[in-house]
């Protein structure tokens, strides 16, 4: 909230006094890189958890430095453990039999590094899972300061079911899915020889999925009653394809500790757009994760005990006279005419696709105007999908 | 390591520039005989007279404002003061004697009178009271010098031969005032020429000396009138009544006319004086001159970015520093999140600021003293004055209701900003408006020459509508009442009621579902009595006491709306009592050596009616550790601090343009600032010291070296300083200190360390004018508590927010004409310290910007020029309405200096980002007026 004050402050400022802003980049030490960083979480969601182990790098070239060969470890209060097994570069997983996460417990998590270094996180509680009541999405109008027009979209509200204790902290994580249809049908494929293709739809519609990346958080410490209402989520707009066809989103609900809420709403915070001199200042965060030698080493990365529980919400596009502004492909005349570079293409691009126009003529246009995938999006539809 | 590495290199640059400085001084000749060399060639008059007066037994009188401008010619060295002069000034037809005490009469080579004109020379009131008053007799002896038609020298007989038969010495007091309008000068000296020694007029204009009864010349200076110099009898005790004239800039006179010799000879250290008339060419920012932001130009003053409120002095943070306007504290010194000082640049005659020696009736606050005084009023006759900035308008009335005895002043500002906003095209902007304002008024009551009372109010208020979403209003409203009574020509009190409230509201419905109000007051009762004794010639006594009554609200956390689901949370009230008990000498010990000792009694309680909570001791103060919860009524007195401030100084005099100065002070601080954002914002909170934050005290110790060179045309000084503050508030990592029940469980108390030298290069007046500094400043935080365990940035000692190791100031003043002056500054300053993101990691498929240590970096060096001409309408003495206009250009290199630097995140990689406010030039016009000639 305050920071948003802050902004608004800054942009005003900004624009009275003939403000300038340029790129800059300053000169920063090396030291802080190649540092240990933790990501994962048990829940009371079954298994198998998972457990990253990465480096951190600089700010400039950002890359993610998978962390080989540790041992990690899940330790519940019950005298339970189980030894997770590296199923791929940096990612541990447990059995799906192993280790279960039980509301209640507590769980703690122990990294024997490469160098031999011990790590280990102190004992968090599973916390009973609040439930979810509802989600829902309003159509709303936004100013957009850049562009011509306004921007329009679905904002997703969430009201959560009352708590059973009167502190409670939140950490809500979303997945999204939307269909979405390339504009045009596949009629010839080439792969050497020109053929026609039958099943003309064939990429034409896909589903695809992706974590959205926004860090949600709130406490019901300042509330009169322990539930959470109308809590603005993600807002989805009508600028990209997203909402083209039907759009999903799963809202995942995590009740969690103190500490973890504490950590999660600091990354929220240092990592809004804007830093000014009015916001509050910058610290480092550390997670809940160290080294038993050096008690003083810098670890990053939180291990997330939660009770958790989820809800999916279909919307679907919206009706006129709502307008999109994603771009549409169009058959040119160049397209027409480009059909002949087929015959100078490599097997490696093969197949290529082609459509006809209205006249029923053979047009190349670019390849992602008829494979869906080209997107992002795959041709199987989610288990969980429900068509309108 | 590095804290270490800058503290030698402060000490090699300090020993360096001690050495050049006193070289500098010895190169400066001491001849003892009225012969005059080369050095004296090709001065201008008034410069010529001021390095003659110093160096030899001589005074010259003559009429300053017929002189001639000329300069000096000395044909060849060693040549008798008395040849060159008539060589030189002969051809004016002007007239050269000396007679045996060195007085140097120069007169028109025409008839001289032998007597004043009747009304010429405003005699002190009292004459009328004659022979049978025991305490006040003057009369004039008719001893007059009068050249073609003015004044040259007369003398005044105080008190009468009768009373002063057994006395050696004598007392002589009375009021300084400005010939024109009888309003008393502040802070006039006056100058016994025969015994070097000499006084100061206070608030109210008073003055009082103690000498050997004898016959004396006194030059009475002030910063914006006329130099007069008296020739004094002094029989026995007696009243004397000093004019002063406005100086009317009709020659190329000086402009700045400080107290020259002040600045070797005085007490006071870390001392700044400045005053309104002598800043008005400085360039200012979108037109509006701003007296108090010119303390960011003097040695030791910075902020954290321009466009940000407070002060940092010597490396403490601005809630240590204590604004009064008038004796009325204030509380937000800033409008418009501190683009603009809280004060009209019209209503304030002159500032004060107290960086190190800081005198014992002054208290509550580590860092400085900032004293703004306002205009007293004309007691004369009406005047109005104002102008027009692009973002104000100014208006000041003043005038005599019951002349010489009653006279008012109101002085009001207020914006009209808001059409700037309407140009912006973002919706967030144009929805956006800012407005403030401030009202000063004050009523003098000259009851009778013994008795003064006065009336000042104070009131500022700002609205700040942040795009419908955030509104911030606040403001202060203050009033004083001033008793001023002279007991007899030795003992005089000040006894002054004050009350003062400082508030905001917030309402913020950025997020509907936490849509909150909150208001905040804080409401100061004080009073005051101030007594001052002059026991003899060697001693000056203060005394006094003052009580501050705290009354605050923090307020309650409200819904906005019914959509709000915020629960309403009452923040509660706190009181408390601050009291100052203090007593200091200024003690001439020795003719070359003068001590200051004060010490001042603080006792604080803080108030019920509470609860408060009281937790386990040594350990943290978080929900766990609570062990019981006290309930104290109203008035209850919950907890008691009390300390002893320790002020002492001296000042040894070298030779007469040479001092070492010292002094040692310790202070105690009962209220700070809740604020953990890099730049105060207009929600911060004061807050009182209470049963579970204890009060801060520090302590500082200051040495320098004071000089006037080039025969007191240039002030030079050197003064390092070490300053402790325990007991600094810090605040946890990420602390929400806007709705805090328990701020005691987010404050860290940890200490800071400050030390610094700062040199300072001034030319106080002449065609060109202005000052050249530079500071080395260095100022860390330490929060570490070694017995619960709590710490911050890990418990490393890290840079406060506003630590500038290195900075420059130059400001230029220069006459080109007589209705044209051209200023420009010159400001260089180390780029502040910032936290910067220093890596990257991933969580939740997010990229996560993890920090350096607190304050590891700094963003790049700030420079900046600013020039400004100003124009003066034309300069005839009978006319209705003077008006001048100054255009300033603001960052004349159009530099883009880092105010913040930041990073976002766009497409998947950060940038980084330097924003600069003003990374322009600004050109901007000011019109200003006033009613009668330029001098009025």
């Amino acid at each position: 909230m305050r920071i948003k004050i802050a902004n608004l402050v800054m942009i005003i400022l900004l624009v009275l006094v003939f403000s300038c802003v340029e790129k800059y980049w300053p000169e920063l030490d090396s030291k802080y890189e190649d540092i240990l960083v933790v990501e994962g979480m048990i829940t009371n969601d079954s298994g198998p958890y998972y457990i990253k182990l990465s480096l951190a790098t600089s700010v400039e070239n950002p890359e993610l430095i998978a962390l080989r060969g540790c041992h990690v470890k899940i330790l519940d209060d019950a005298g339970n453990s189980e030894n997770l097994s590296e199923i791929w570069a940096g990612t541990y997983s447990t059995s799906p039999t192993g280790i279960q996460g039980v509301v209640g417990r507590k769980y703690k998590i122990q990294i024997l590094g490469p160098q031999g270094k011990n790590y280990q996180s102190e004992f968090e509680e599973l916390k009973n899972p609040v439930g979810i009541d509802s989600v829902y999405a309003a159509f709303e109008t936004r100013d957009n300061p850049e562009g011509q027009h306004q921007t329009e979209g679905y904002q997703f509200y969430l009201n959560t079911a009352m708590a059973a204790s009167d502190s409670n902290y939140f950490m809500w994580r979303m997945d999204r899915t939307y269909e979405y249809e390339a504009d045009f049908k596949i009629r010839y494929i080439y792969e050497g020889a020109l053929r026609w293709l039958a099943n003309a739809d064939s990429l034409q519609t896909c589903w695809r999925t992706d974590n959205i990346r926004q860090i949600f958080t709130y406490n019901t410490l300042g509330l009169s009653q322990p539930v959470v209402k109308n809590y603005p989520l993600h807002f989805v707009s009508t600028e990209n394809r997203e909402l083209s066809v039907r759009y999903s989103l799963l809202v995942k609900q995590l009740t969690i500790s103190e500490k973890a809420y504490t950590f999660w709403n600091s990354i929220k915070e240092q990592n809004s757009d804007l830093d000014n001199l009015y916001s509050r200042q910058p610290y480092q965060v550390k997670g809940n994760v160290s080294s038993d030698q050096a008690p003083d080493e810098t670890v990053l990365g939180y291990f997330l005990v939660a009770g958790i529980s989820s809800k999916r919400i279909f919307v679907d596009r919206p009706m006129p006279p709502v307008s999109f502004h994603y771009e549409i492909c169009e058959l040119g005349e160049i397209d027409f005419n480009n059909v002949a570079d087929i015959y100078h293409s490599t097997p490696a691009e093969w197949p290529i696709f082609l459509t006809t126009g209205n006249e029923g003529g053979i047009a190349l246009p670019s390849q992602d105007c008829m494979d869906c995938r080209l997107a992002g999006g795959t041709i199987e539809k989610p288990d969980f999908w429900i068509d309108w | 390591m590095t804290y270490l590495q800058a503290k030698y290199s402060f000490l090699k640059a300090g020993l360096l520039i001690t050495m050049l400085f006193f070289w500098l001084v010895q190169a400066k000749s001491q001849s003892a005989e009225i012969v005059l060399n080369k050095t004296y060639d090709n001065l201008p008059w008034s410069v010529f007279v001021e390095k003659a007066e110093s160096n030899f037994h001589v005074r010259f009188f003559y009429d300053v404002k017929s002189f001639p401008d000329l300069k000096i010619v000395v044909t060849k060295d060693e040549i008798p003061l008395k040849q060159c002069l008539s060589e030189n000034l002969g051809k004016y037809q002007i007239k050269v004697s000396v007679d045996k005490n060195g007085n140097i009469f120069l007169t028109s080579e025409n008839e001289i009178h032998t007597a004043l004109p009747a009304d010429f020379f405003k005699l002190p009131q009292n004459i009328a009271a004659g022979e049978d008053t025991l305490e006040k007799s003057v009369s004039d002896e008719k001893k007059f010098l009068r050249t073609a038609n003015e004044f040259v020298v007369k003398t005044f007989v105080v008190g009468n031969k009768k009373e002063g038969v057994n006395l050696k010495k004598a007392t002589i007091n009375g009021v300084i005032k400005n010939a024109e309008d009888g309003i008393p000068v502040i802070g006039a000296t006056i100058f016994v020429k025969e015994l070097e020694t000499g006084t100061a007029s206070d608030n109210n204009g008073f003055y009082n000396l103690t000498l050997p009864k004898g016959k004396y010349s006194l030059v009475v200076r002030s910063v914006d009138t006329e130099e007069a110099k008296y020739k004094v009898e002094v029989l026995s005790d007696g009243n004397l009544d000093l004019t002063l004239e406005s100086k009317i800039f009709l020659m190329e006179e000086v402009e700045i006319r400080s107290e020259s010799r002040h600045n070797v000879k005085g007490i006071q250290m870390g001392y700044e004086k400045i005053a309104i008339k002598n800043i008005k060419e400085i360039p200012v920012v979108l037109g509006e001159r701003d007296i108090v932001k010119v303390a960011l130009l003097l040695p030791g003053v910075q902020n954290v970015g321009e466009g940000s409120s407070g002060f940092n002095v010597r490396g403490s943070p601005a809630d240590q520093n204590l604004f009064y306007i008038n004796n009325i504290p204030v509380y937000n010194t800033s409008h418009l999140f501190g683009f603009f000082s809280a004060f009209n640049p019209d209503v304030v005659n002159d500032f004060t600021l107290y960086k190190s020696n800081i005198p014992a009736k002054y208290g509550g606050r580590l860092s400085s003293i900032f004293e703004l005084s306002a205009k007293q009023g004309n007691a004369e006759k009406f005047s109005a004055r104002g102008g027009i900035s692009p973002i104000t308008t100014r208006l000041l009335v003043e005038g005599p209701i019951v002349k010489d005895k009653l006279n008012f002043l109101v002085g009001l500002r207020s914006t009209y900003s808001d059409w700037v906003l309407n140009f912006v095209k973002v919706p967030e902007v144009k929805n956006s408006s800012g407005q403030f304002g401030d009202l000063v008024t004050n009523l003098s009551y000259h009851i009778n020459s013994k008795n003064q009372l006065k009336l000042f109010t104070y009131y500022s208020y700002d609205k700040i509508d942040l795009a419908s979403e955030v509104k911030n209003d606040y403001g202060n409203a203050g009033a004083s009442l001033s008793w001023f009574h002279t007991f007899n020509n030795r003992h005089d009190l000040d006894f002054t009621l004050i009350y003062d409230k400082y508030n905001f509201t917030e309402e913020n419905q950025d997020y509907a579902l936490s849509a909150y109000s909150l208001a905040y007051e804080l409401k100061h009762y004080e009073a005051s009595l101030n007594f001052s004794y002059r026991l003899n010639d060697k001693h000056t006594i203060t005394y006094g006491l003052n009580s501050i009554l705290y009354d605050l609200n923090n307020g309650d956390y409200l819904p906005l709306n019914s959509g709000s689901l915020v629960e309403p949370i009452d923040l509660g009230t706190e009181k408390g009592i601050e009291s100052g008990l203090f007593v200091d000498d200024e003690w001439k010990a020795l003719p070359n050596l003068t001590l200051y000792g004060g010490l001042r009694f603080n006792n604080y309680a803080y108030l019920g009616p509470k609860e408060v909570y009281q937790y386990q001791p040594d350990s943290p103060k978080i929900p766990e550790t609570v062990i019981d919860t006290l309930n104290f009524d109203n008035n209850a007195i919950i907890k008691n601090y009390s300390g002893i401030d320790y002020r002492f100084a001296a000042t040894y005099l070298i030779n007469q343009d040479l001092s070492v100065k010292a002094s040692y002070n310790t202070l105690h601080q009962y209220i700070f600032m809740l604020s953990n954002t890099v730049a105060l914002s207009p929600t911060d909170k004061w807050k009182l010291c209470d049963y579970n934050i204890d009060p801060m005290d520090g302590s500082q110790v200051s040495l320098g070296v004071y000089s006037n060179l080039v025969a007191g045309l240039i002030e030079a000084s050197v003064e390092g300083y070490y300053k402790k503050v325990n007991k600094l508030v810090e605040y946890k990592d990420g602390a929400d200190l806007v709705v805090n029940e328990f701020p005691e469980r987010d404050i860290l108390q940890g200490e800071l360390d400050a030390f610094g030298i700062e040199l300072m290069l001034k030319k106080p007046f002449g065609k060109w004018n202005g000052w050249i500094n530079y500071t080395y400043a260095s100022a860390n935080v330490l929060v570490d508590n070694k017995i619960t365990g709590e710490q911050n940035n890990f418990g490393i000692r890290y840079p406060a927010n506003y630590d500038k190791p290195h900075s420059i100031n130059v400001v230029a003043n220069y006459k080109v004409m007589k209705r044209l002056s051209f200023s420009g500054n010159l400001v260089y300053s180390t780029g502040r310290p910032i936290t910067y993101p220093t890596s990257i990691y991933y969580q939740d498929g997010q990229k996560i910007l993890s920090y350096s240590l607190r304050n590891e970096y700094r963003i790049p060096d700030y420079f900046r020029v600013d020039v400004s001409l100003t124009f003066e309408g034309n300069l005839k003495k009978k006319k209705k309405v003077h008006g001048s206009w100054v255009f300033s250009v603001y960052n004349l290199t159009g530099r883009n200096n880092a105010y913040s630097v930041y990073f976002k995140s766009e497409n998947g990689l950060i940038n980084g980002y330097k924003m600069s406010i003003f990374g322009s030039p600004i050109f901007s016009v000011t019109y200003d007026f006033k009613l009668g000639n330029y001098a009025d």
